[in-house]
């Protein structure tokens, strides 16, 4: 039975996790016993690739070529997204008006691509867990992502080579993790806030059904918001006592917000966090902070995230008193005034018994429990956050399947050509609740073909499906004829098939070069430290007692091993380094030394 | 040409006549018929009277059957059934959940089309009072005058609660209409059916209008 995992690509980690034999969903922890990989990217000419703590640890040296919070820009325009990169330093390469792309070192990256790399150090996780490959995953994305958002992360999975079975929402995975340890009937509320986004979502469980009634929330809110907060203020403060401006200097810009996120993350245990920030020659910025400054700070955020609920308690039909449970994800409910105002807006104490940080993945674990076949008794019943629509004359946006209409979901409409002869009909796509086109999000055109004829006489039926995973499927069908149109899709703010596959042989290749380099890196480390041992055992007693053919063979192997280490191939470095350990076996022996010993025996051993 | 169009529908996979959700013989899911009525799709009769508790029941034991989520790992063809079905299974419900969209439903089955919302006839001067206490409230409110908006918001709530109790008395009124004609027996003229329908179109309609009004009133409040 092939593997299947849950992958929650989380704003600021992401995890992995399956479901053990026990019918128990566990999370995968990496080769260094973390369970919470950061979604980190870094790159550059002298690191190579490196993804998750590995990569995070190069934000504050090499902030130019590290990649944060990528998920801010899945699914996005770069007129979309000029406030985030304010925020960040990593650049925006030319020509990325539609397709947004990263530039590190030599290299442009799509945001799919880059989530595409973490999603892959995932599958390795587990597949150095399971010992056997790993191609099928459940991936989580926000209740309140649109269709462009979802597609960008189904394209991250394929390009990361993994068959994405169902694109799960968060809050509905959390309520899986958390219905499998209640078993119990209700209407819950699920507030999700992470490092990024907002999802509200309202559901109700019965005999293992998961129906989720309504769902809203805010794809623009998360810690991240909270963490700029911060930083603006040590900012402003820095330069009011020191006038020194550092808005323009990436290595202190990371530092500062590694500082704000420490302050953060405090002042949820204690009631007051102080930092010292050396700035080097100008003296040391030296800050206490209370709580109470903090939530002030952070107010009208938090405060943001109470409408998007009551939105979603009124498309539901109930009140808060309807709610049985509320279920807190995602690491910023971890804040205190999240949780007391949750807790006002409810009247409720809200259910914290759950790890936040990995009940999405473990939900997701379940979900592909549940699509092997492998337990039929919970069901998610989920439903499409925002209404679709379609541009009608006047720009007007004709809704043509509501939001909250539970998915699959499917609506059909008939077009017609207005002009003899006109051989093809466009239609414009978009998702959204107000009224007009410009202020609704903009999917794609699609455009049918249609044989030449009289105006007004096509006829052509096309419907809009919604699939389970909420993402749009637009099939064509001439009426008169009864035949399948051909339908031509332009995404608005996504890649189109011919990209994604090209992207999929890309990091193909990519991964290969990054493979090579990683194993140079590999058995340059492995040289380096024999070659140290070595060098004392040489210079020590022992080494006197060596033949001069002996001396002169390891004088020789020494000198290859050292140029094959000054190259960039792994081959060359291993062969090289076999050698040397066959020569320098008897000096090995000679030595009394114990660390020496085991050093280099252990080398030869591993050769063979 | 409506008889002639009802062809036997065949299994695809073994070929046996089935007119289910699954083949009655190997059990394989079916593709789903556009032109099946939902209370069909249900097993349900054709009335304005059911029990939503039984429906849900329904709901939720269709959807185990034929939910994408347990095709995952089918045939293609299967997996394509699988959506459709359940996309229709989805609309149903929808549309018989709900009581004024199974009314209107019903009666786009008998044959009427869907009438525009209508003034109730009574209420023309209320609603043309309603209506300037609105503009009133709107201007009030750029101005910035609170004694006037109180004023103001407490007349449009009067009015709202004297529209809240003309649709109740309307829903009784179509609750009645529809328990007439879910028990005609099949002796009644269809002229006698469709007066009947007639008044529930009649009543829908203002319905509609209200429904509308009360919503305009509660988006002018959360401003």
């Amino acid at each position: 039975m092939p593997k299947v995992v849950g992958i929650d690509l989380g704003t600021t980690n992401s995890l992995v996790a399956y479901v053990d034999s026990n019918g128990k969903p566990q999370v995968i922890a990496n080769k260094e016993e973390r369970r919470l990989i950061p979604s980190v990217v870094h790159y550059s000419k002298d690191k190579g690739l490196l993804v998750g703590e590995a990569a995070r640890a190069q934000l504050i040296p090499d902030p130019m070529n590290t990649i944060y919070s990528v998920k801010r820009f899945m699914g996005k325009g770069i007129a979309d997204v000029t406030e985030d990169l304010s925020m960040v330093h990593f650049q925006v390469a030319e020509g990325s008006e539609q397709v947004i792309r990263f530039r590190l070192a030599d290299k442009e990256f799509t945001p799919p691509e880059i989530s595409a790399l973490v999603l892959r150090e995932l599958k390795k996780q587990a597949e150095d867990f399971f010992g056997e490959e790993v191609k099928k995953a459940v991936v989580t994305v926000p209740a309140y992502f649109n269709d462009a958002q979802r597609q960008a992360t189904k394209d991250a999975g394929k390009i990361a080579g993994l068959e994405v079975l169902r694109i799960v929402n968060e809050p509905t995975a959390a309520s899986l993790a958390y219905g499998l340890d209640k078993k119990d009937s209700g209407t819950i509320a699920v507030y999700d806030l992470g490092g990024g986004t907002f999802d509200i979502s309202i559901l109700k469980l019965k005999g293992g059904i998961f129906e989720v009634l309504a769902t809203n929330g805010d794809t623009h809110l998360g810690g991240d918001d909270f963490d700029q907060r911060l930083i603006s203020l040590f900012m402003n403060e820095i330069k009011e006592q020191f006038g020194l401006t550092l808005q323009g200097n990436a290595e202190v810009l990371q530092t500062i917000r590694r500082f704000a996120i420490e302050v953060k993350h405090r002042l949820s245990d204690q009631e007051k966090a102080s930092i010292e920030i050396d700035l080097g020659e100008y003296g040391c910025y030296n800050r206490e902070f209370s709580r109470a400054e903090f939530e002030a700070l952070i107010e009208d955020l938090v405060d943001r995230s109470i409408s998007p609920c009551k939105k979603a308690l009124k498309d539901a039909n109930l009140k808060t008193s309807d709610i049985d449970e509320v279920v807190l994800v995602g690491g910023s409910t971890r804040v205190p005034l999240v949780r007391s105002r949750v807790k006002e807006l409810f009247k409720r104490e809200p259910h914290i018994d759950l790890n936040p940080d990995e009940v999405v993945a473990l939900g997701a674990a379940i979900q592909a429990d549940i699509m092997t076949g492998s337990r039929k008794d919970m069901l998610l019943l989920d439903v499409t956050p925002l209404s679709l629509g379609i541009e009608t004359i006047g720009g007007v946006m004709t809704k043509i399947i509501h939001r909250n209409s539970t998915i699959p979901a499917s609506a059909s409409e008939m077009f017609t050509t207005y002009v003899d002869g006109q051989t093809g009909v466009d239609i414009h796509v978009l998702q959204g609740e107000r009224e007009f086109v410009q202020d609704c999000r903009s999917l794609g055109r699609f455009s049918l073909k249609v044989p030449p004829m009289p105006a007004g006489l096509a006829r052509v039926e096309v419907k809009f499906l919604i699939d389970a995973n909420g993402i749009l499927n637009v099939s064509a069908r001439d009426v008169r004829t009864g035949k399948e149109n051909s339908i031509d899709v332009k995404p608005s703010y996504g890649l189109n098939d011919e990209q994604v596959e090209q992207m999929l042989m890309d990091s193909i290749e990519f991964a290969e070069t990054d493979v090579k380099k990683r194993l140079f890196v590999e058995a340059y480390n492995e040289a380096e430290s024999v070659l140290k041992a070595s060098e004392k055992a040489l210079a020590s007693e022992s080494a006197k007692a060596l033949s001069a053919l002996e001396q002169e063979e390891i004088a020789k192997a020494l000198a290859e091993l050292k140029a094959a280490m000054s190259s960039d191939d792994h081959r060359a470095v291993r062969t090289s380094l076999k050698t040397f350990n066959e020569v320098t076996h008897k000096l090995a022996e000679l030595m009394m030394d114990n660390a020496v010993q085991v050093a280099l025996k252990h080398k030869k051993v591993s050769e063979v | 040409m409506q008889e002639a169009r009802l062809l036997e529908k065949k299994c695809w996979y073994c070929t046996t006549t089935t007119d289910e959700h699954f083949c009655l013989s190997c059990d394989r899911i079916q593709m789903v018929d556009l032109s099946t009525n939902y209370f069909s799709f249900f097993k349900l009769p054709i009335k304005y009277h059911l029990d939503t508790n039984n429906l849900e029941a329904k709901f939720y034991e269709l959807n185990r059957r034929f939910h994408p989520d347990f095709f995952s790992q089918a045939s293609e063809v299967e997996r394509r059934y699988s959506l459709d079905r359940t996309s229709m299974l989805n609309d149903a419900y929808r549309i018989l959940k709900d009581p004024i969209k199974r009314a209107n439903y019903l009666l786009t089955l008998q044959g009427f089309q869907p009438k525009k919302a209508q003034t109730p006839p009574d209420l023309l001067e209320e609603i043309f009072e309603l209506n300037e206490q609105i503009e009133d409230l709107r201007n009030a409110k750029k101005a910035r005058d609170k004694n006037q908006t109180s004023l103001l918001k407490n007349q449009v709530l009067a009015t709202e609660e004297m529209l809240n109790e003309r649709e109740e008395v309307l829903n009784n009124q179509l609750k009645q209409v529809f328990q007439k004609w879910d028990n005609l027996s099949d002796e009644v003229s269809i002229v006698e059916k469709q007066q009947i329908l007639a008044k529930a179109s009649d009543l829908l309609a203002q319905m509609k209008y209200i429904n509308n009004l009360i919503n305009d009133i509660d988006e002018e409040f959360n401003d």
